[in-house]
């Protein structure tokens, strides 16, 4: 049985995060956010295997 | 032409060959990189920016070569998600701008030695709080801007994936019947320690004073990168797990034995046991480390060995698992055309029989003069008649 890695990160934020605080802030992202295709949105909300990605990749490749 | 079927059939074939059965005609395979982009008029800042151009790069390889599969665009890194984050470990363009020929790692120590305890503890919460920030210079500011930061750096690497990477493999298959090799991939602990974290002689020199160290933070690591490898991907032995092996040719034999090699072993096992195949990128010469090998499941591994003496690779690896190789990229660009078909048919002829092979290439593609053209459409041609029924 393999013994999988629990991914738990309370550092960085969600994408919901992410879209919450462009709005509230304004900041310049947002053109980024909105342009975002809707396909792309749903597979971030999946949540933890894009962000697990993520971070692979910005560790190694 | 029905693309679909000539998906398949190449699929087939490839299928074949990994599983040491007769092939119809022996499959070539190449990791073609961002050559793709130089032989068809663009820099790699072009198709590291631009995921039309890599797509188009890509594209018209698979039109002009007739390839059974090729490695996905990998390391085609994508240049905004670093620039984004402030990255400069790897490098596209020099000082006066001009791209290089292909994108450059320039190696790093990214945690100190005194750190390895923390590392060892929790090895995620390592990355993220404290790796990440010195990698990443944008991500190593106050918040909120370094959430916000992380964020942009998220929406351009999922733009890569959805946009860029995805569409091209995609694309290739549909439009030409072109597989790509490899759907994921991960590296062994001690070659992510070594490029990203310690630096290669910072890690040499750690398997001699903080072995022990070196050794619980292979183990401590190994879950994350097991996870890289399978994640969410469908148990199928084909595409295959890459996987580039770094350091292991510049350990002894000893220090390979206890330090790489017992996660080594595991991640094989762990990702054939998932129900897929370890496609091994094996840098260096391999030669003196065959008999651990023999430790590892038979015939369910693939793997590109560097080395040249293919006949000797096969002599030595051949029982265990399937090879790609035997064109060195320097022959396939200088020698002259008579040279490059009579080495093709000399490769066929000792490589062939017993299957469990691809004809393929001793490096990845990155540089123009990494590859021929004209040289490159002799051998696929040599390979396609030639090679039938081998």
């Amino acid at each position: 049985m393999i013994k999988m890695p629990e991914i738990q990160s309370e550092v960085y934020w969600t994408y919901d995060d992410f879209v919450r605080m462009n709005k509230e802030l304004g900041l310049g992202a947002v053109d980024a956010h909105e342009n975002t295709p809707q396909v792309v949105r749903d597979q971030f909300k999946k949540g933890e295997d894009m962000l697990f990605g993520y971070i692979m990749y910005l560790t190694s490749f | 032409m029905d693309m679909q079927k000539r998906y398949a059939d190449r699929v087939k074939r490839l299928a074949a060959a990994l599983n040491f059965e007769k092939t119809d005609c022996i499959p070539i395979m190449g990791m073609v990189e961002t050559w793709a982009g130089h032989n068809n008029g663009m820099s790699i800042l072009d198709i590291c920016c631009d995921a039309e151009k890599l797509k188009a790069s890509y594209l018209h390889f698979a039109k002009e070569f007739d390839f059974d599969a090729i490695g996905s665009p990998m390391g085609c890194r994508w240049a905004p998600v670093y620039s984004a984050l402030g990255s400069t470990e790897f490098s596209f363009y020099n000082e006066k701008g001009a791209p290089h020929q292909g994108v450059q790692h320039l190696g790093r120590c990214n945690m100190e030695a005194s750190e390895y305890p923390e590392l060892i503890a929790d090895p995620y919460k390592f990355i993220t709080e404290k790796l990440l920030p010195r990698k990443y210079p944008a991500l190593n500011v106050p918040e909120p801007r370094r959430s916000l930061n992380f964020a942009k750096g998220a929406l351009l690497y999922v733009d890569h994936i959805f946009n860029a990477l995805i569409p091209t493999c995609m694309a290739v298959g549909q439009q030409y019947g072109l597989p790509i090799f490899m759907n994921s991939g991960t590296e062994m602990p001690l070659d992510v320690m070594c490029d990203y974290f310690r630096g290669f002689q910072n890690i040499i020199m750690d398997t001699r004073r903080h072995r022990k160290q070196v050794i619980e933070a292979c183990e401590a690591l190994y879950p994350i990168l097991l996870a890289g490898a399978i994640g969410n991907q469908a148990p199928e032995m084909f595409p295959t797990v890459f996987i580039p092996l770094h350091i292991p040719t510049y350990m002894n034999t000893k220090d390979f034995a206890e330090v790489y090699f017992p996660t080594f072993k595991r991640m094989i096992i762990d990702i054939i046991n998932a129900g897929r195949r370890p496609y091994l990128f094996m840098e260096g010469d391999w030669a003196p480390y065959a008999e651990f090998f023999q430790e590892l499941p038979k015939k369910k591994i693939v793997g590109l060995f560097e080395y040249h003496d293919y006949k000797a690779m096969k002599k030595n690896f051949g029982d265990t698992i399937a090879l790609i190789g035997g064109m060195p990229l320097y022959n396939l660009n200088y020698d002259s055309k008579a040279q490059v078909i009579d080495r093709t048919k000399r490769l066929i002829d000792e490589m062939a029989p017993g299957g469990g092979w691809i004809f393929g290439f001793d490096k990845s593609w990155l540089s123009s003069n990494d590859a021929n053209a004209d040289n490159l459409k002799a051998v696929v041609e040599t390979v396609r008649t030639y090679g039938v029924g081998k």
